[in-house]
């Protein structure tokens, strides 16, 4: 509610004035910076981690099962700080897989650096696709095995049962799933914070600064630009509840 | 299934758990060598980062800070839900609707904006509540919520405690008697598994600590941050320590990626 009263506050009076800072081309490439990254690393997290819950679900055993979903659930949970570390080791400008390429000499010149666009999709990547997997496992423990043996009792086969049956049953929860990947990402700070600091334009660091720093602090902005994203959220929450009924529907009916 | 579609399975498995564990795997070789900055394979190794680490005055007072900061969030969101939703339950089914509107709340609102929030709200308050560490606590404790909410809902609803302690009461049971008797032992586990889950949502909570204290009264993850502009190693044995921590707390609670977004 402050964030709102402040969002809109002038000097003595109300003014949607604020808003118009989210113009400004450092704020607005923000805003589609973090749009961009949201939607990627929740696209390539449902592309990666759709085929591998199917394997956990279908392939393994109850015990590797149960294995791989606590390892899925502890990858989902370890964002922020030790994330960016564990990066920076790996992939770093001296990191181990930087210098085996170099060493080796498979690449004359580094190809990419971590602590870019690319970095940051590599590192929210290693929460989104599990955090998928875990996500739509219920979903896909859903899914009645007499399903699939009334198609292949009248005749159809594996494909015929995912075109027809399968995902049209999960569509619902994929797009959930997807909204919640979406969310997590979108409002993701800590992991970014500690990988490039202030330099990179993604939404939550701009916000944060302008109420924090000590440089462009700016409260108006902050909250204007705070509620951009919480009206962004609350109108996808709002679609994900509605989804989360109709999956349920199919579910239990 | 087709050999081919199993193999495409397959491999996107493997190719998950390969990502998930590579850099792990990393960190913790790197926390445990001498050099590794010239050569591919670490020239030698030691335990000595560890000892350094545990040696540290700072980083006890960090766990010290984080440790508060977790016990204060799980005993007060304990004794306020369980009684709530207890309350809810019994007699004001229509209030449930709403406290369960509230537990969403935090997933809505990243932790940033709240933040932010309430730091606009205290900093202007003539009361010296701003930049405290029982700011934090309190705002700690307002994302513990949901987790508490929903290990204690669901417990509270797949033993069917409300019918429980109605029979207690009818058969003439008083409300200390029912208490000690009938709820607390009965919701004991899902407590316990809220308990862990805020426990390792506020071991590795950042954003809130770091805009609304900061450096003054550092807790685990704002002393890593510092520590990792100074010092890799350590930098790499803190987060292998965190990596360790989490997976232990996750492997109580299997499923505590599902609760986590309510999503059962």
């Amino acid at each position: 509610m402050t964030i709102f009263w402040r969002s809109i506050q002038g000097e003595g009076t109300i003014t949607f004035s604020h808003y118009l800072f989210l113009l400004r081309p450092l704020y607005l490439k923000s805003l589609v910076q973090s749009i961009f990254l949201s939607l990627l690393t929740a696209f390539l997290g449902m592309l990666f981690g759709f085929p591998a819950a199917l394997a956990l679900q279908h392939l393994l055993s109850h015990r590797q099962k149960n294995i791989s979903i606590t390892l899925a659930a502890t990858a989902a949970n370890f964002a922020g700080v030790p994330l960016a570390v564990a990066f920076m080791i790996l992939l770093g400008l001296n990191g181990f897989l930087t210098r085996l390429l170099f060493h080796r000499g498979f690449m004359s010149s580094v190809p990419f650096t971590l602590y870019s666009f690319t970095g940051l999709v590599l590192l929210y990547l290693y929460f989104q696709i599990p955090l998928f997997v875990v996500l739509i496992m219920p979903a896909l423990e859903g899914l009645r095995k007499e399903w699939r043996e009334a198609v292949s009792t009248l005749g159809g086969n594996g494909y015929l049962y995912w075109v027809k049956v399968g995902f049209p049953v999960l569509s619902p929860a994929l797009l959930g799933c997807f909204i919640l990947l979406y969310a997590n990402s979108f409002g993701a700070y800590a992991t970014a914070f500690a990988l490039v600091g202030a330099k990179f334009r993604l939404l939550p660091i701009q916000i944060s600064l302008a109420v924090a720093g000590n440089v462009g602090y700016d409260p108006h902005a902050a909250s204007a630009m705070a509620m951009v994203m919480i009206a962004g959220l609350l109108v996808l929450f709002s679609f994900y509840i509605r989804l989360r009924k109709r999956f349920a529907l199919w579910v239990s009916g | 299934m087709g050999f081919g579609v199993e193999l495409v399975l397959v491999l996107a498995l493997i190719f998950m758990l390969i990502y998930i564990l590579f850099p792990v795997g990393a960190m913790i070789l790197f926390s445990v060598a001498t050099r590794w900055d010239r050569t591919v394979w670490p020239e030698g190794y030691t335990l000595s980062a560890y000892s350094t680490l545990f040696r540290d005055r700072e980083f006890w007072i960090a766990l010290y800070h984080s440790t508060v900061l977790a016990l204060t969030a799980i005993a007060l969101s304990a004794f306020l839900i369980v009684p709530a939703l207890l309350t809810a339950e019994l007699t004001l089914p229509r209030v449930k609707k709403f406290i369960e509107a509230f537990s969403l709340a935090p997933f809505v609102i990243p932790s940033v904006l709240f933040a932010l929030g309430l730091v606009e709200t205290y900093a202007s308050l003539p009361i010296p509540l701003y930049g405290t560490p029982v700011l934090l606590t309190l705002a700690n404790t307002v994302l513990a919520f949901p987790l508490m909410y929903r290990s204690v809902e669901n417990k509270m609803h797949t033993i069917g405690l409300a019918k429980m302690v109605e029979s207690a009461i009818t058969l003439g049971a008083r409300m200390p008697f029912v208490t000690y008797r009938v709820i607390l032992p009965n919701l004991w586990s899902g407590i316990v598994n809220g308990s862990l889950l805020i426990l390792s949502m506020v071991l590795s909570e950042f954003a809130l600590a770091n805009l609304m204290v900061g450096g003054s009264w550092p807790t685990l993850s704002v002393y890593l941050y510092s520590v990792m502009r100074v010092d890799g190693q350590a930098a790499s044995v803190l987060s292998v320590v965190s990596f360790t921590f989490t997976w232990l707390l996750t492997s109580l609670v299997t499923v505590g990626g599902v609760r986590r977004y309510g999503l059962s």
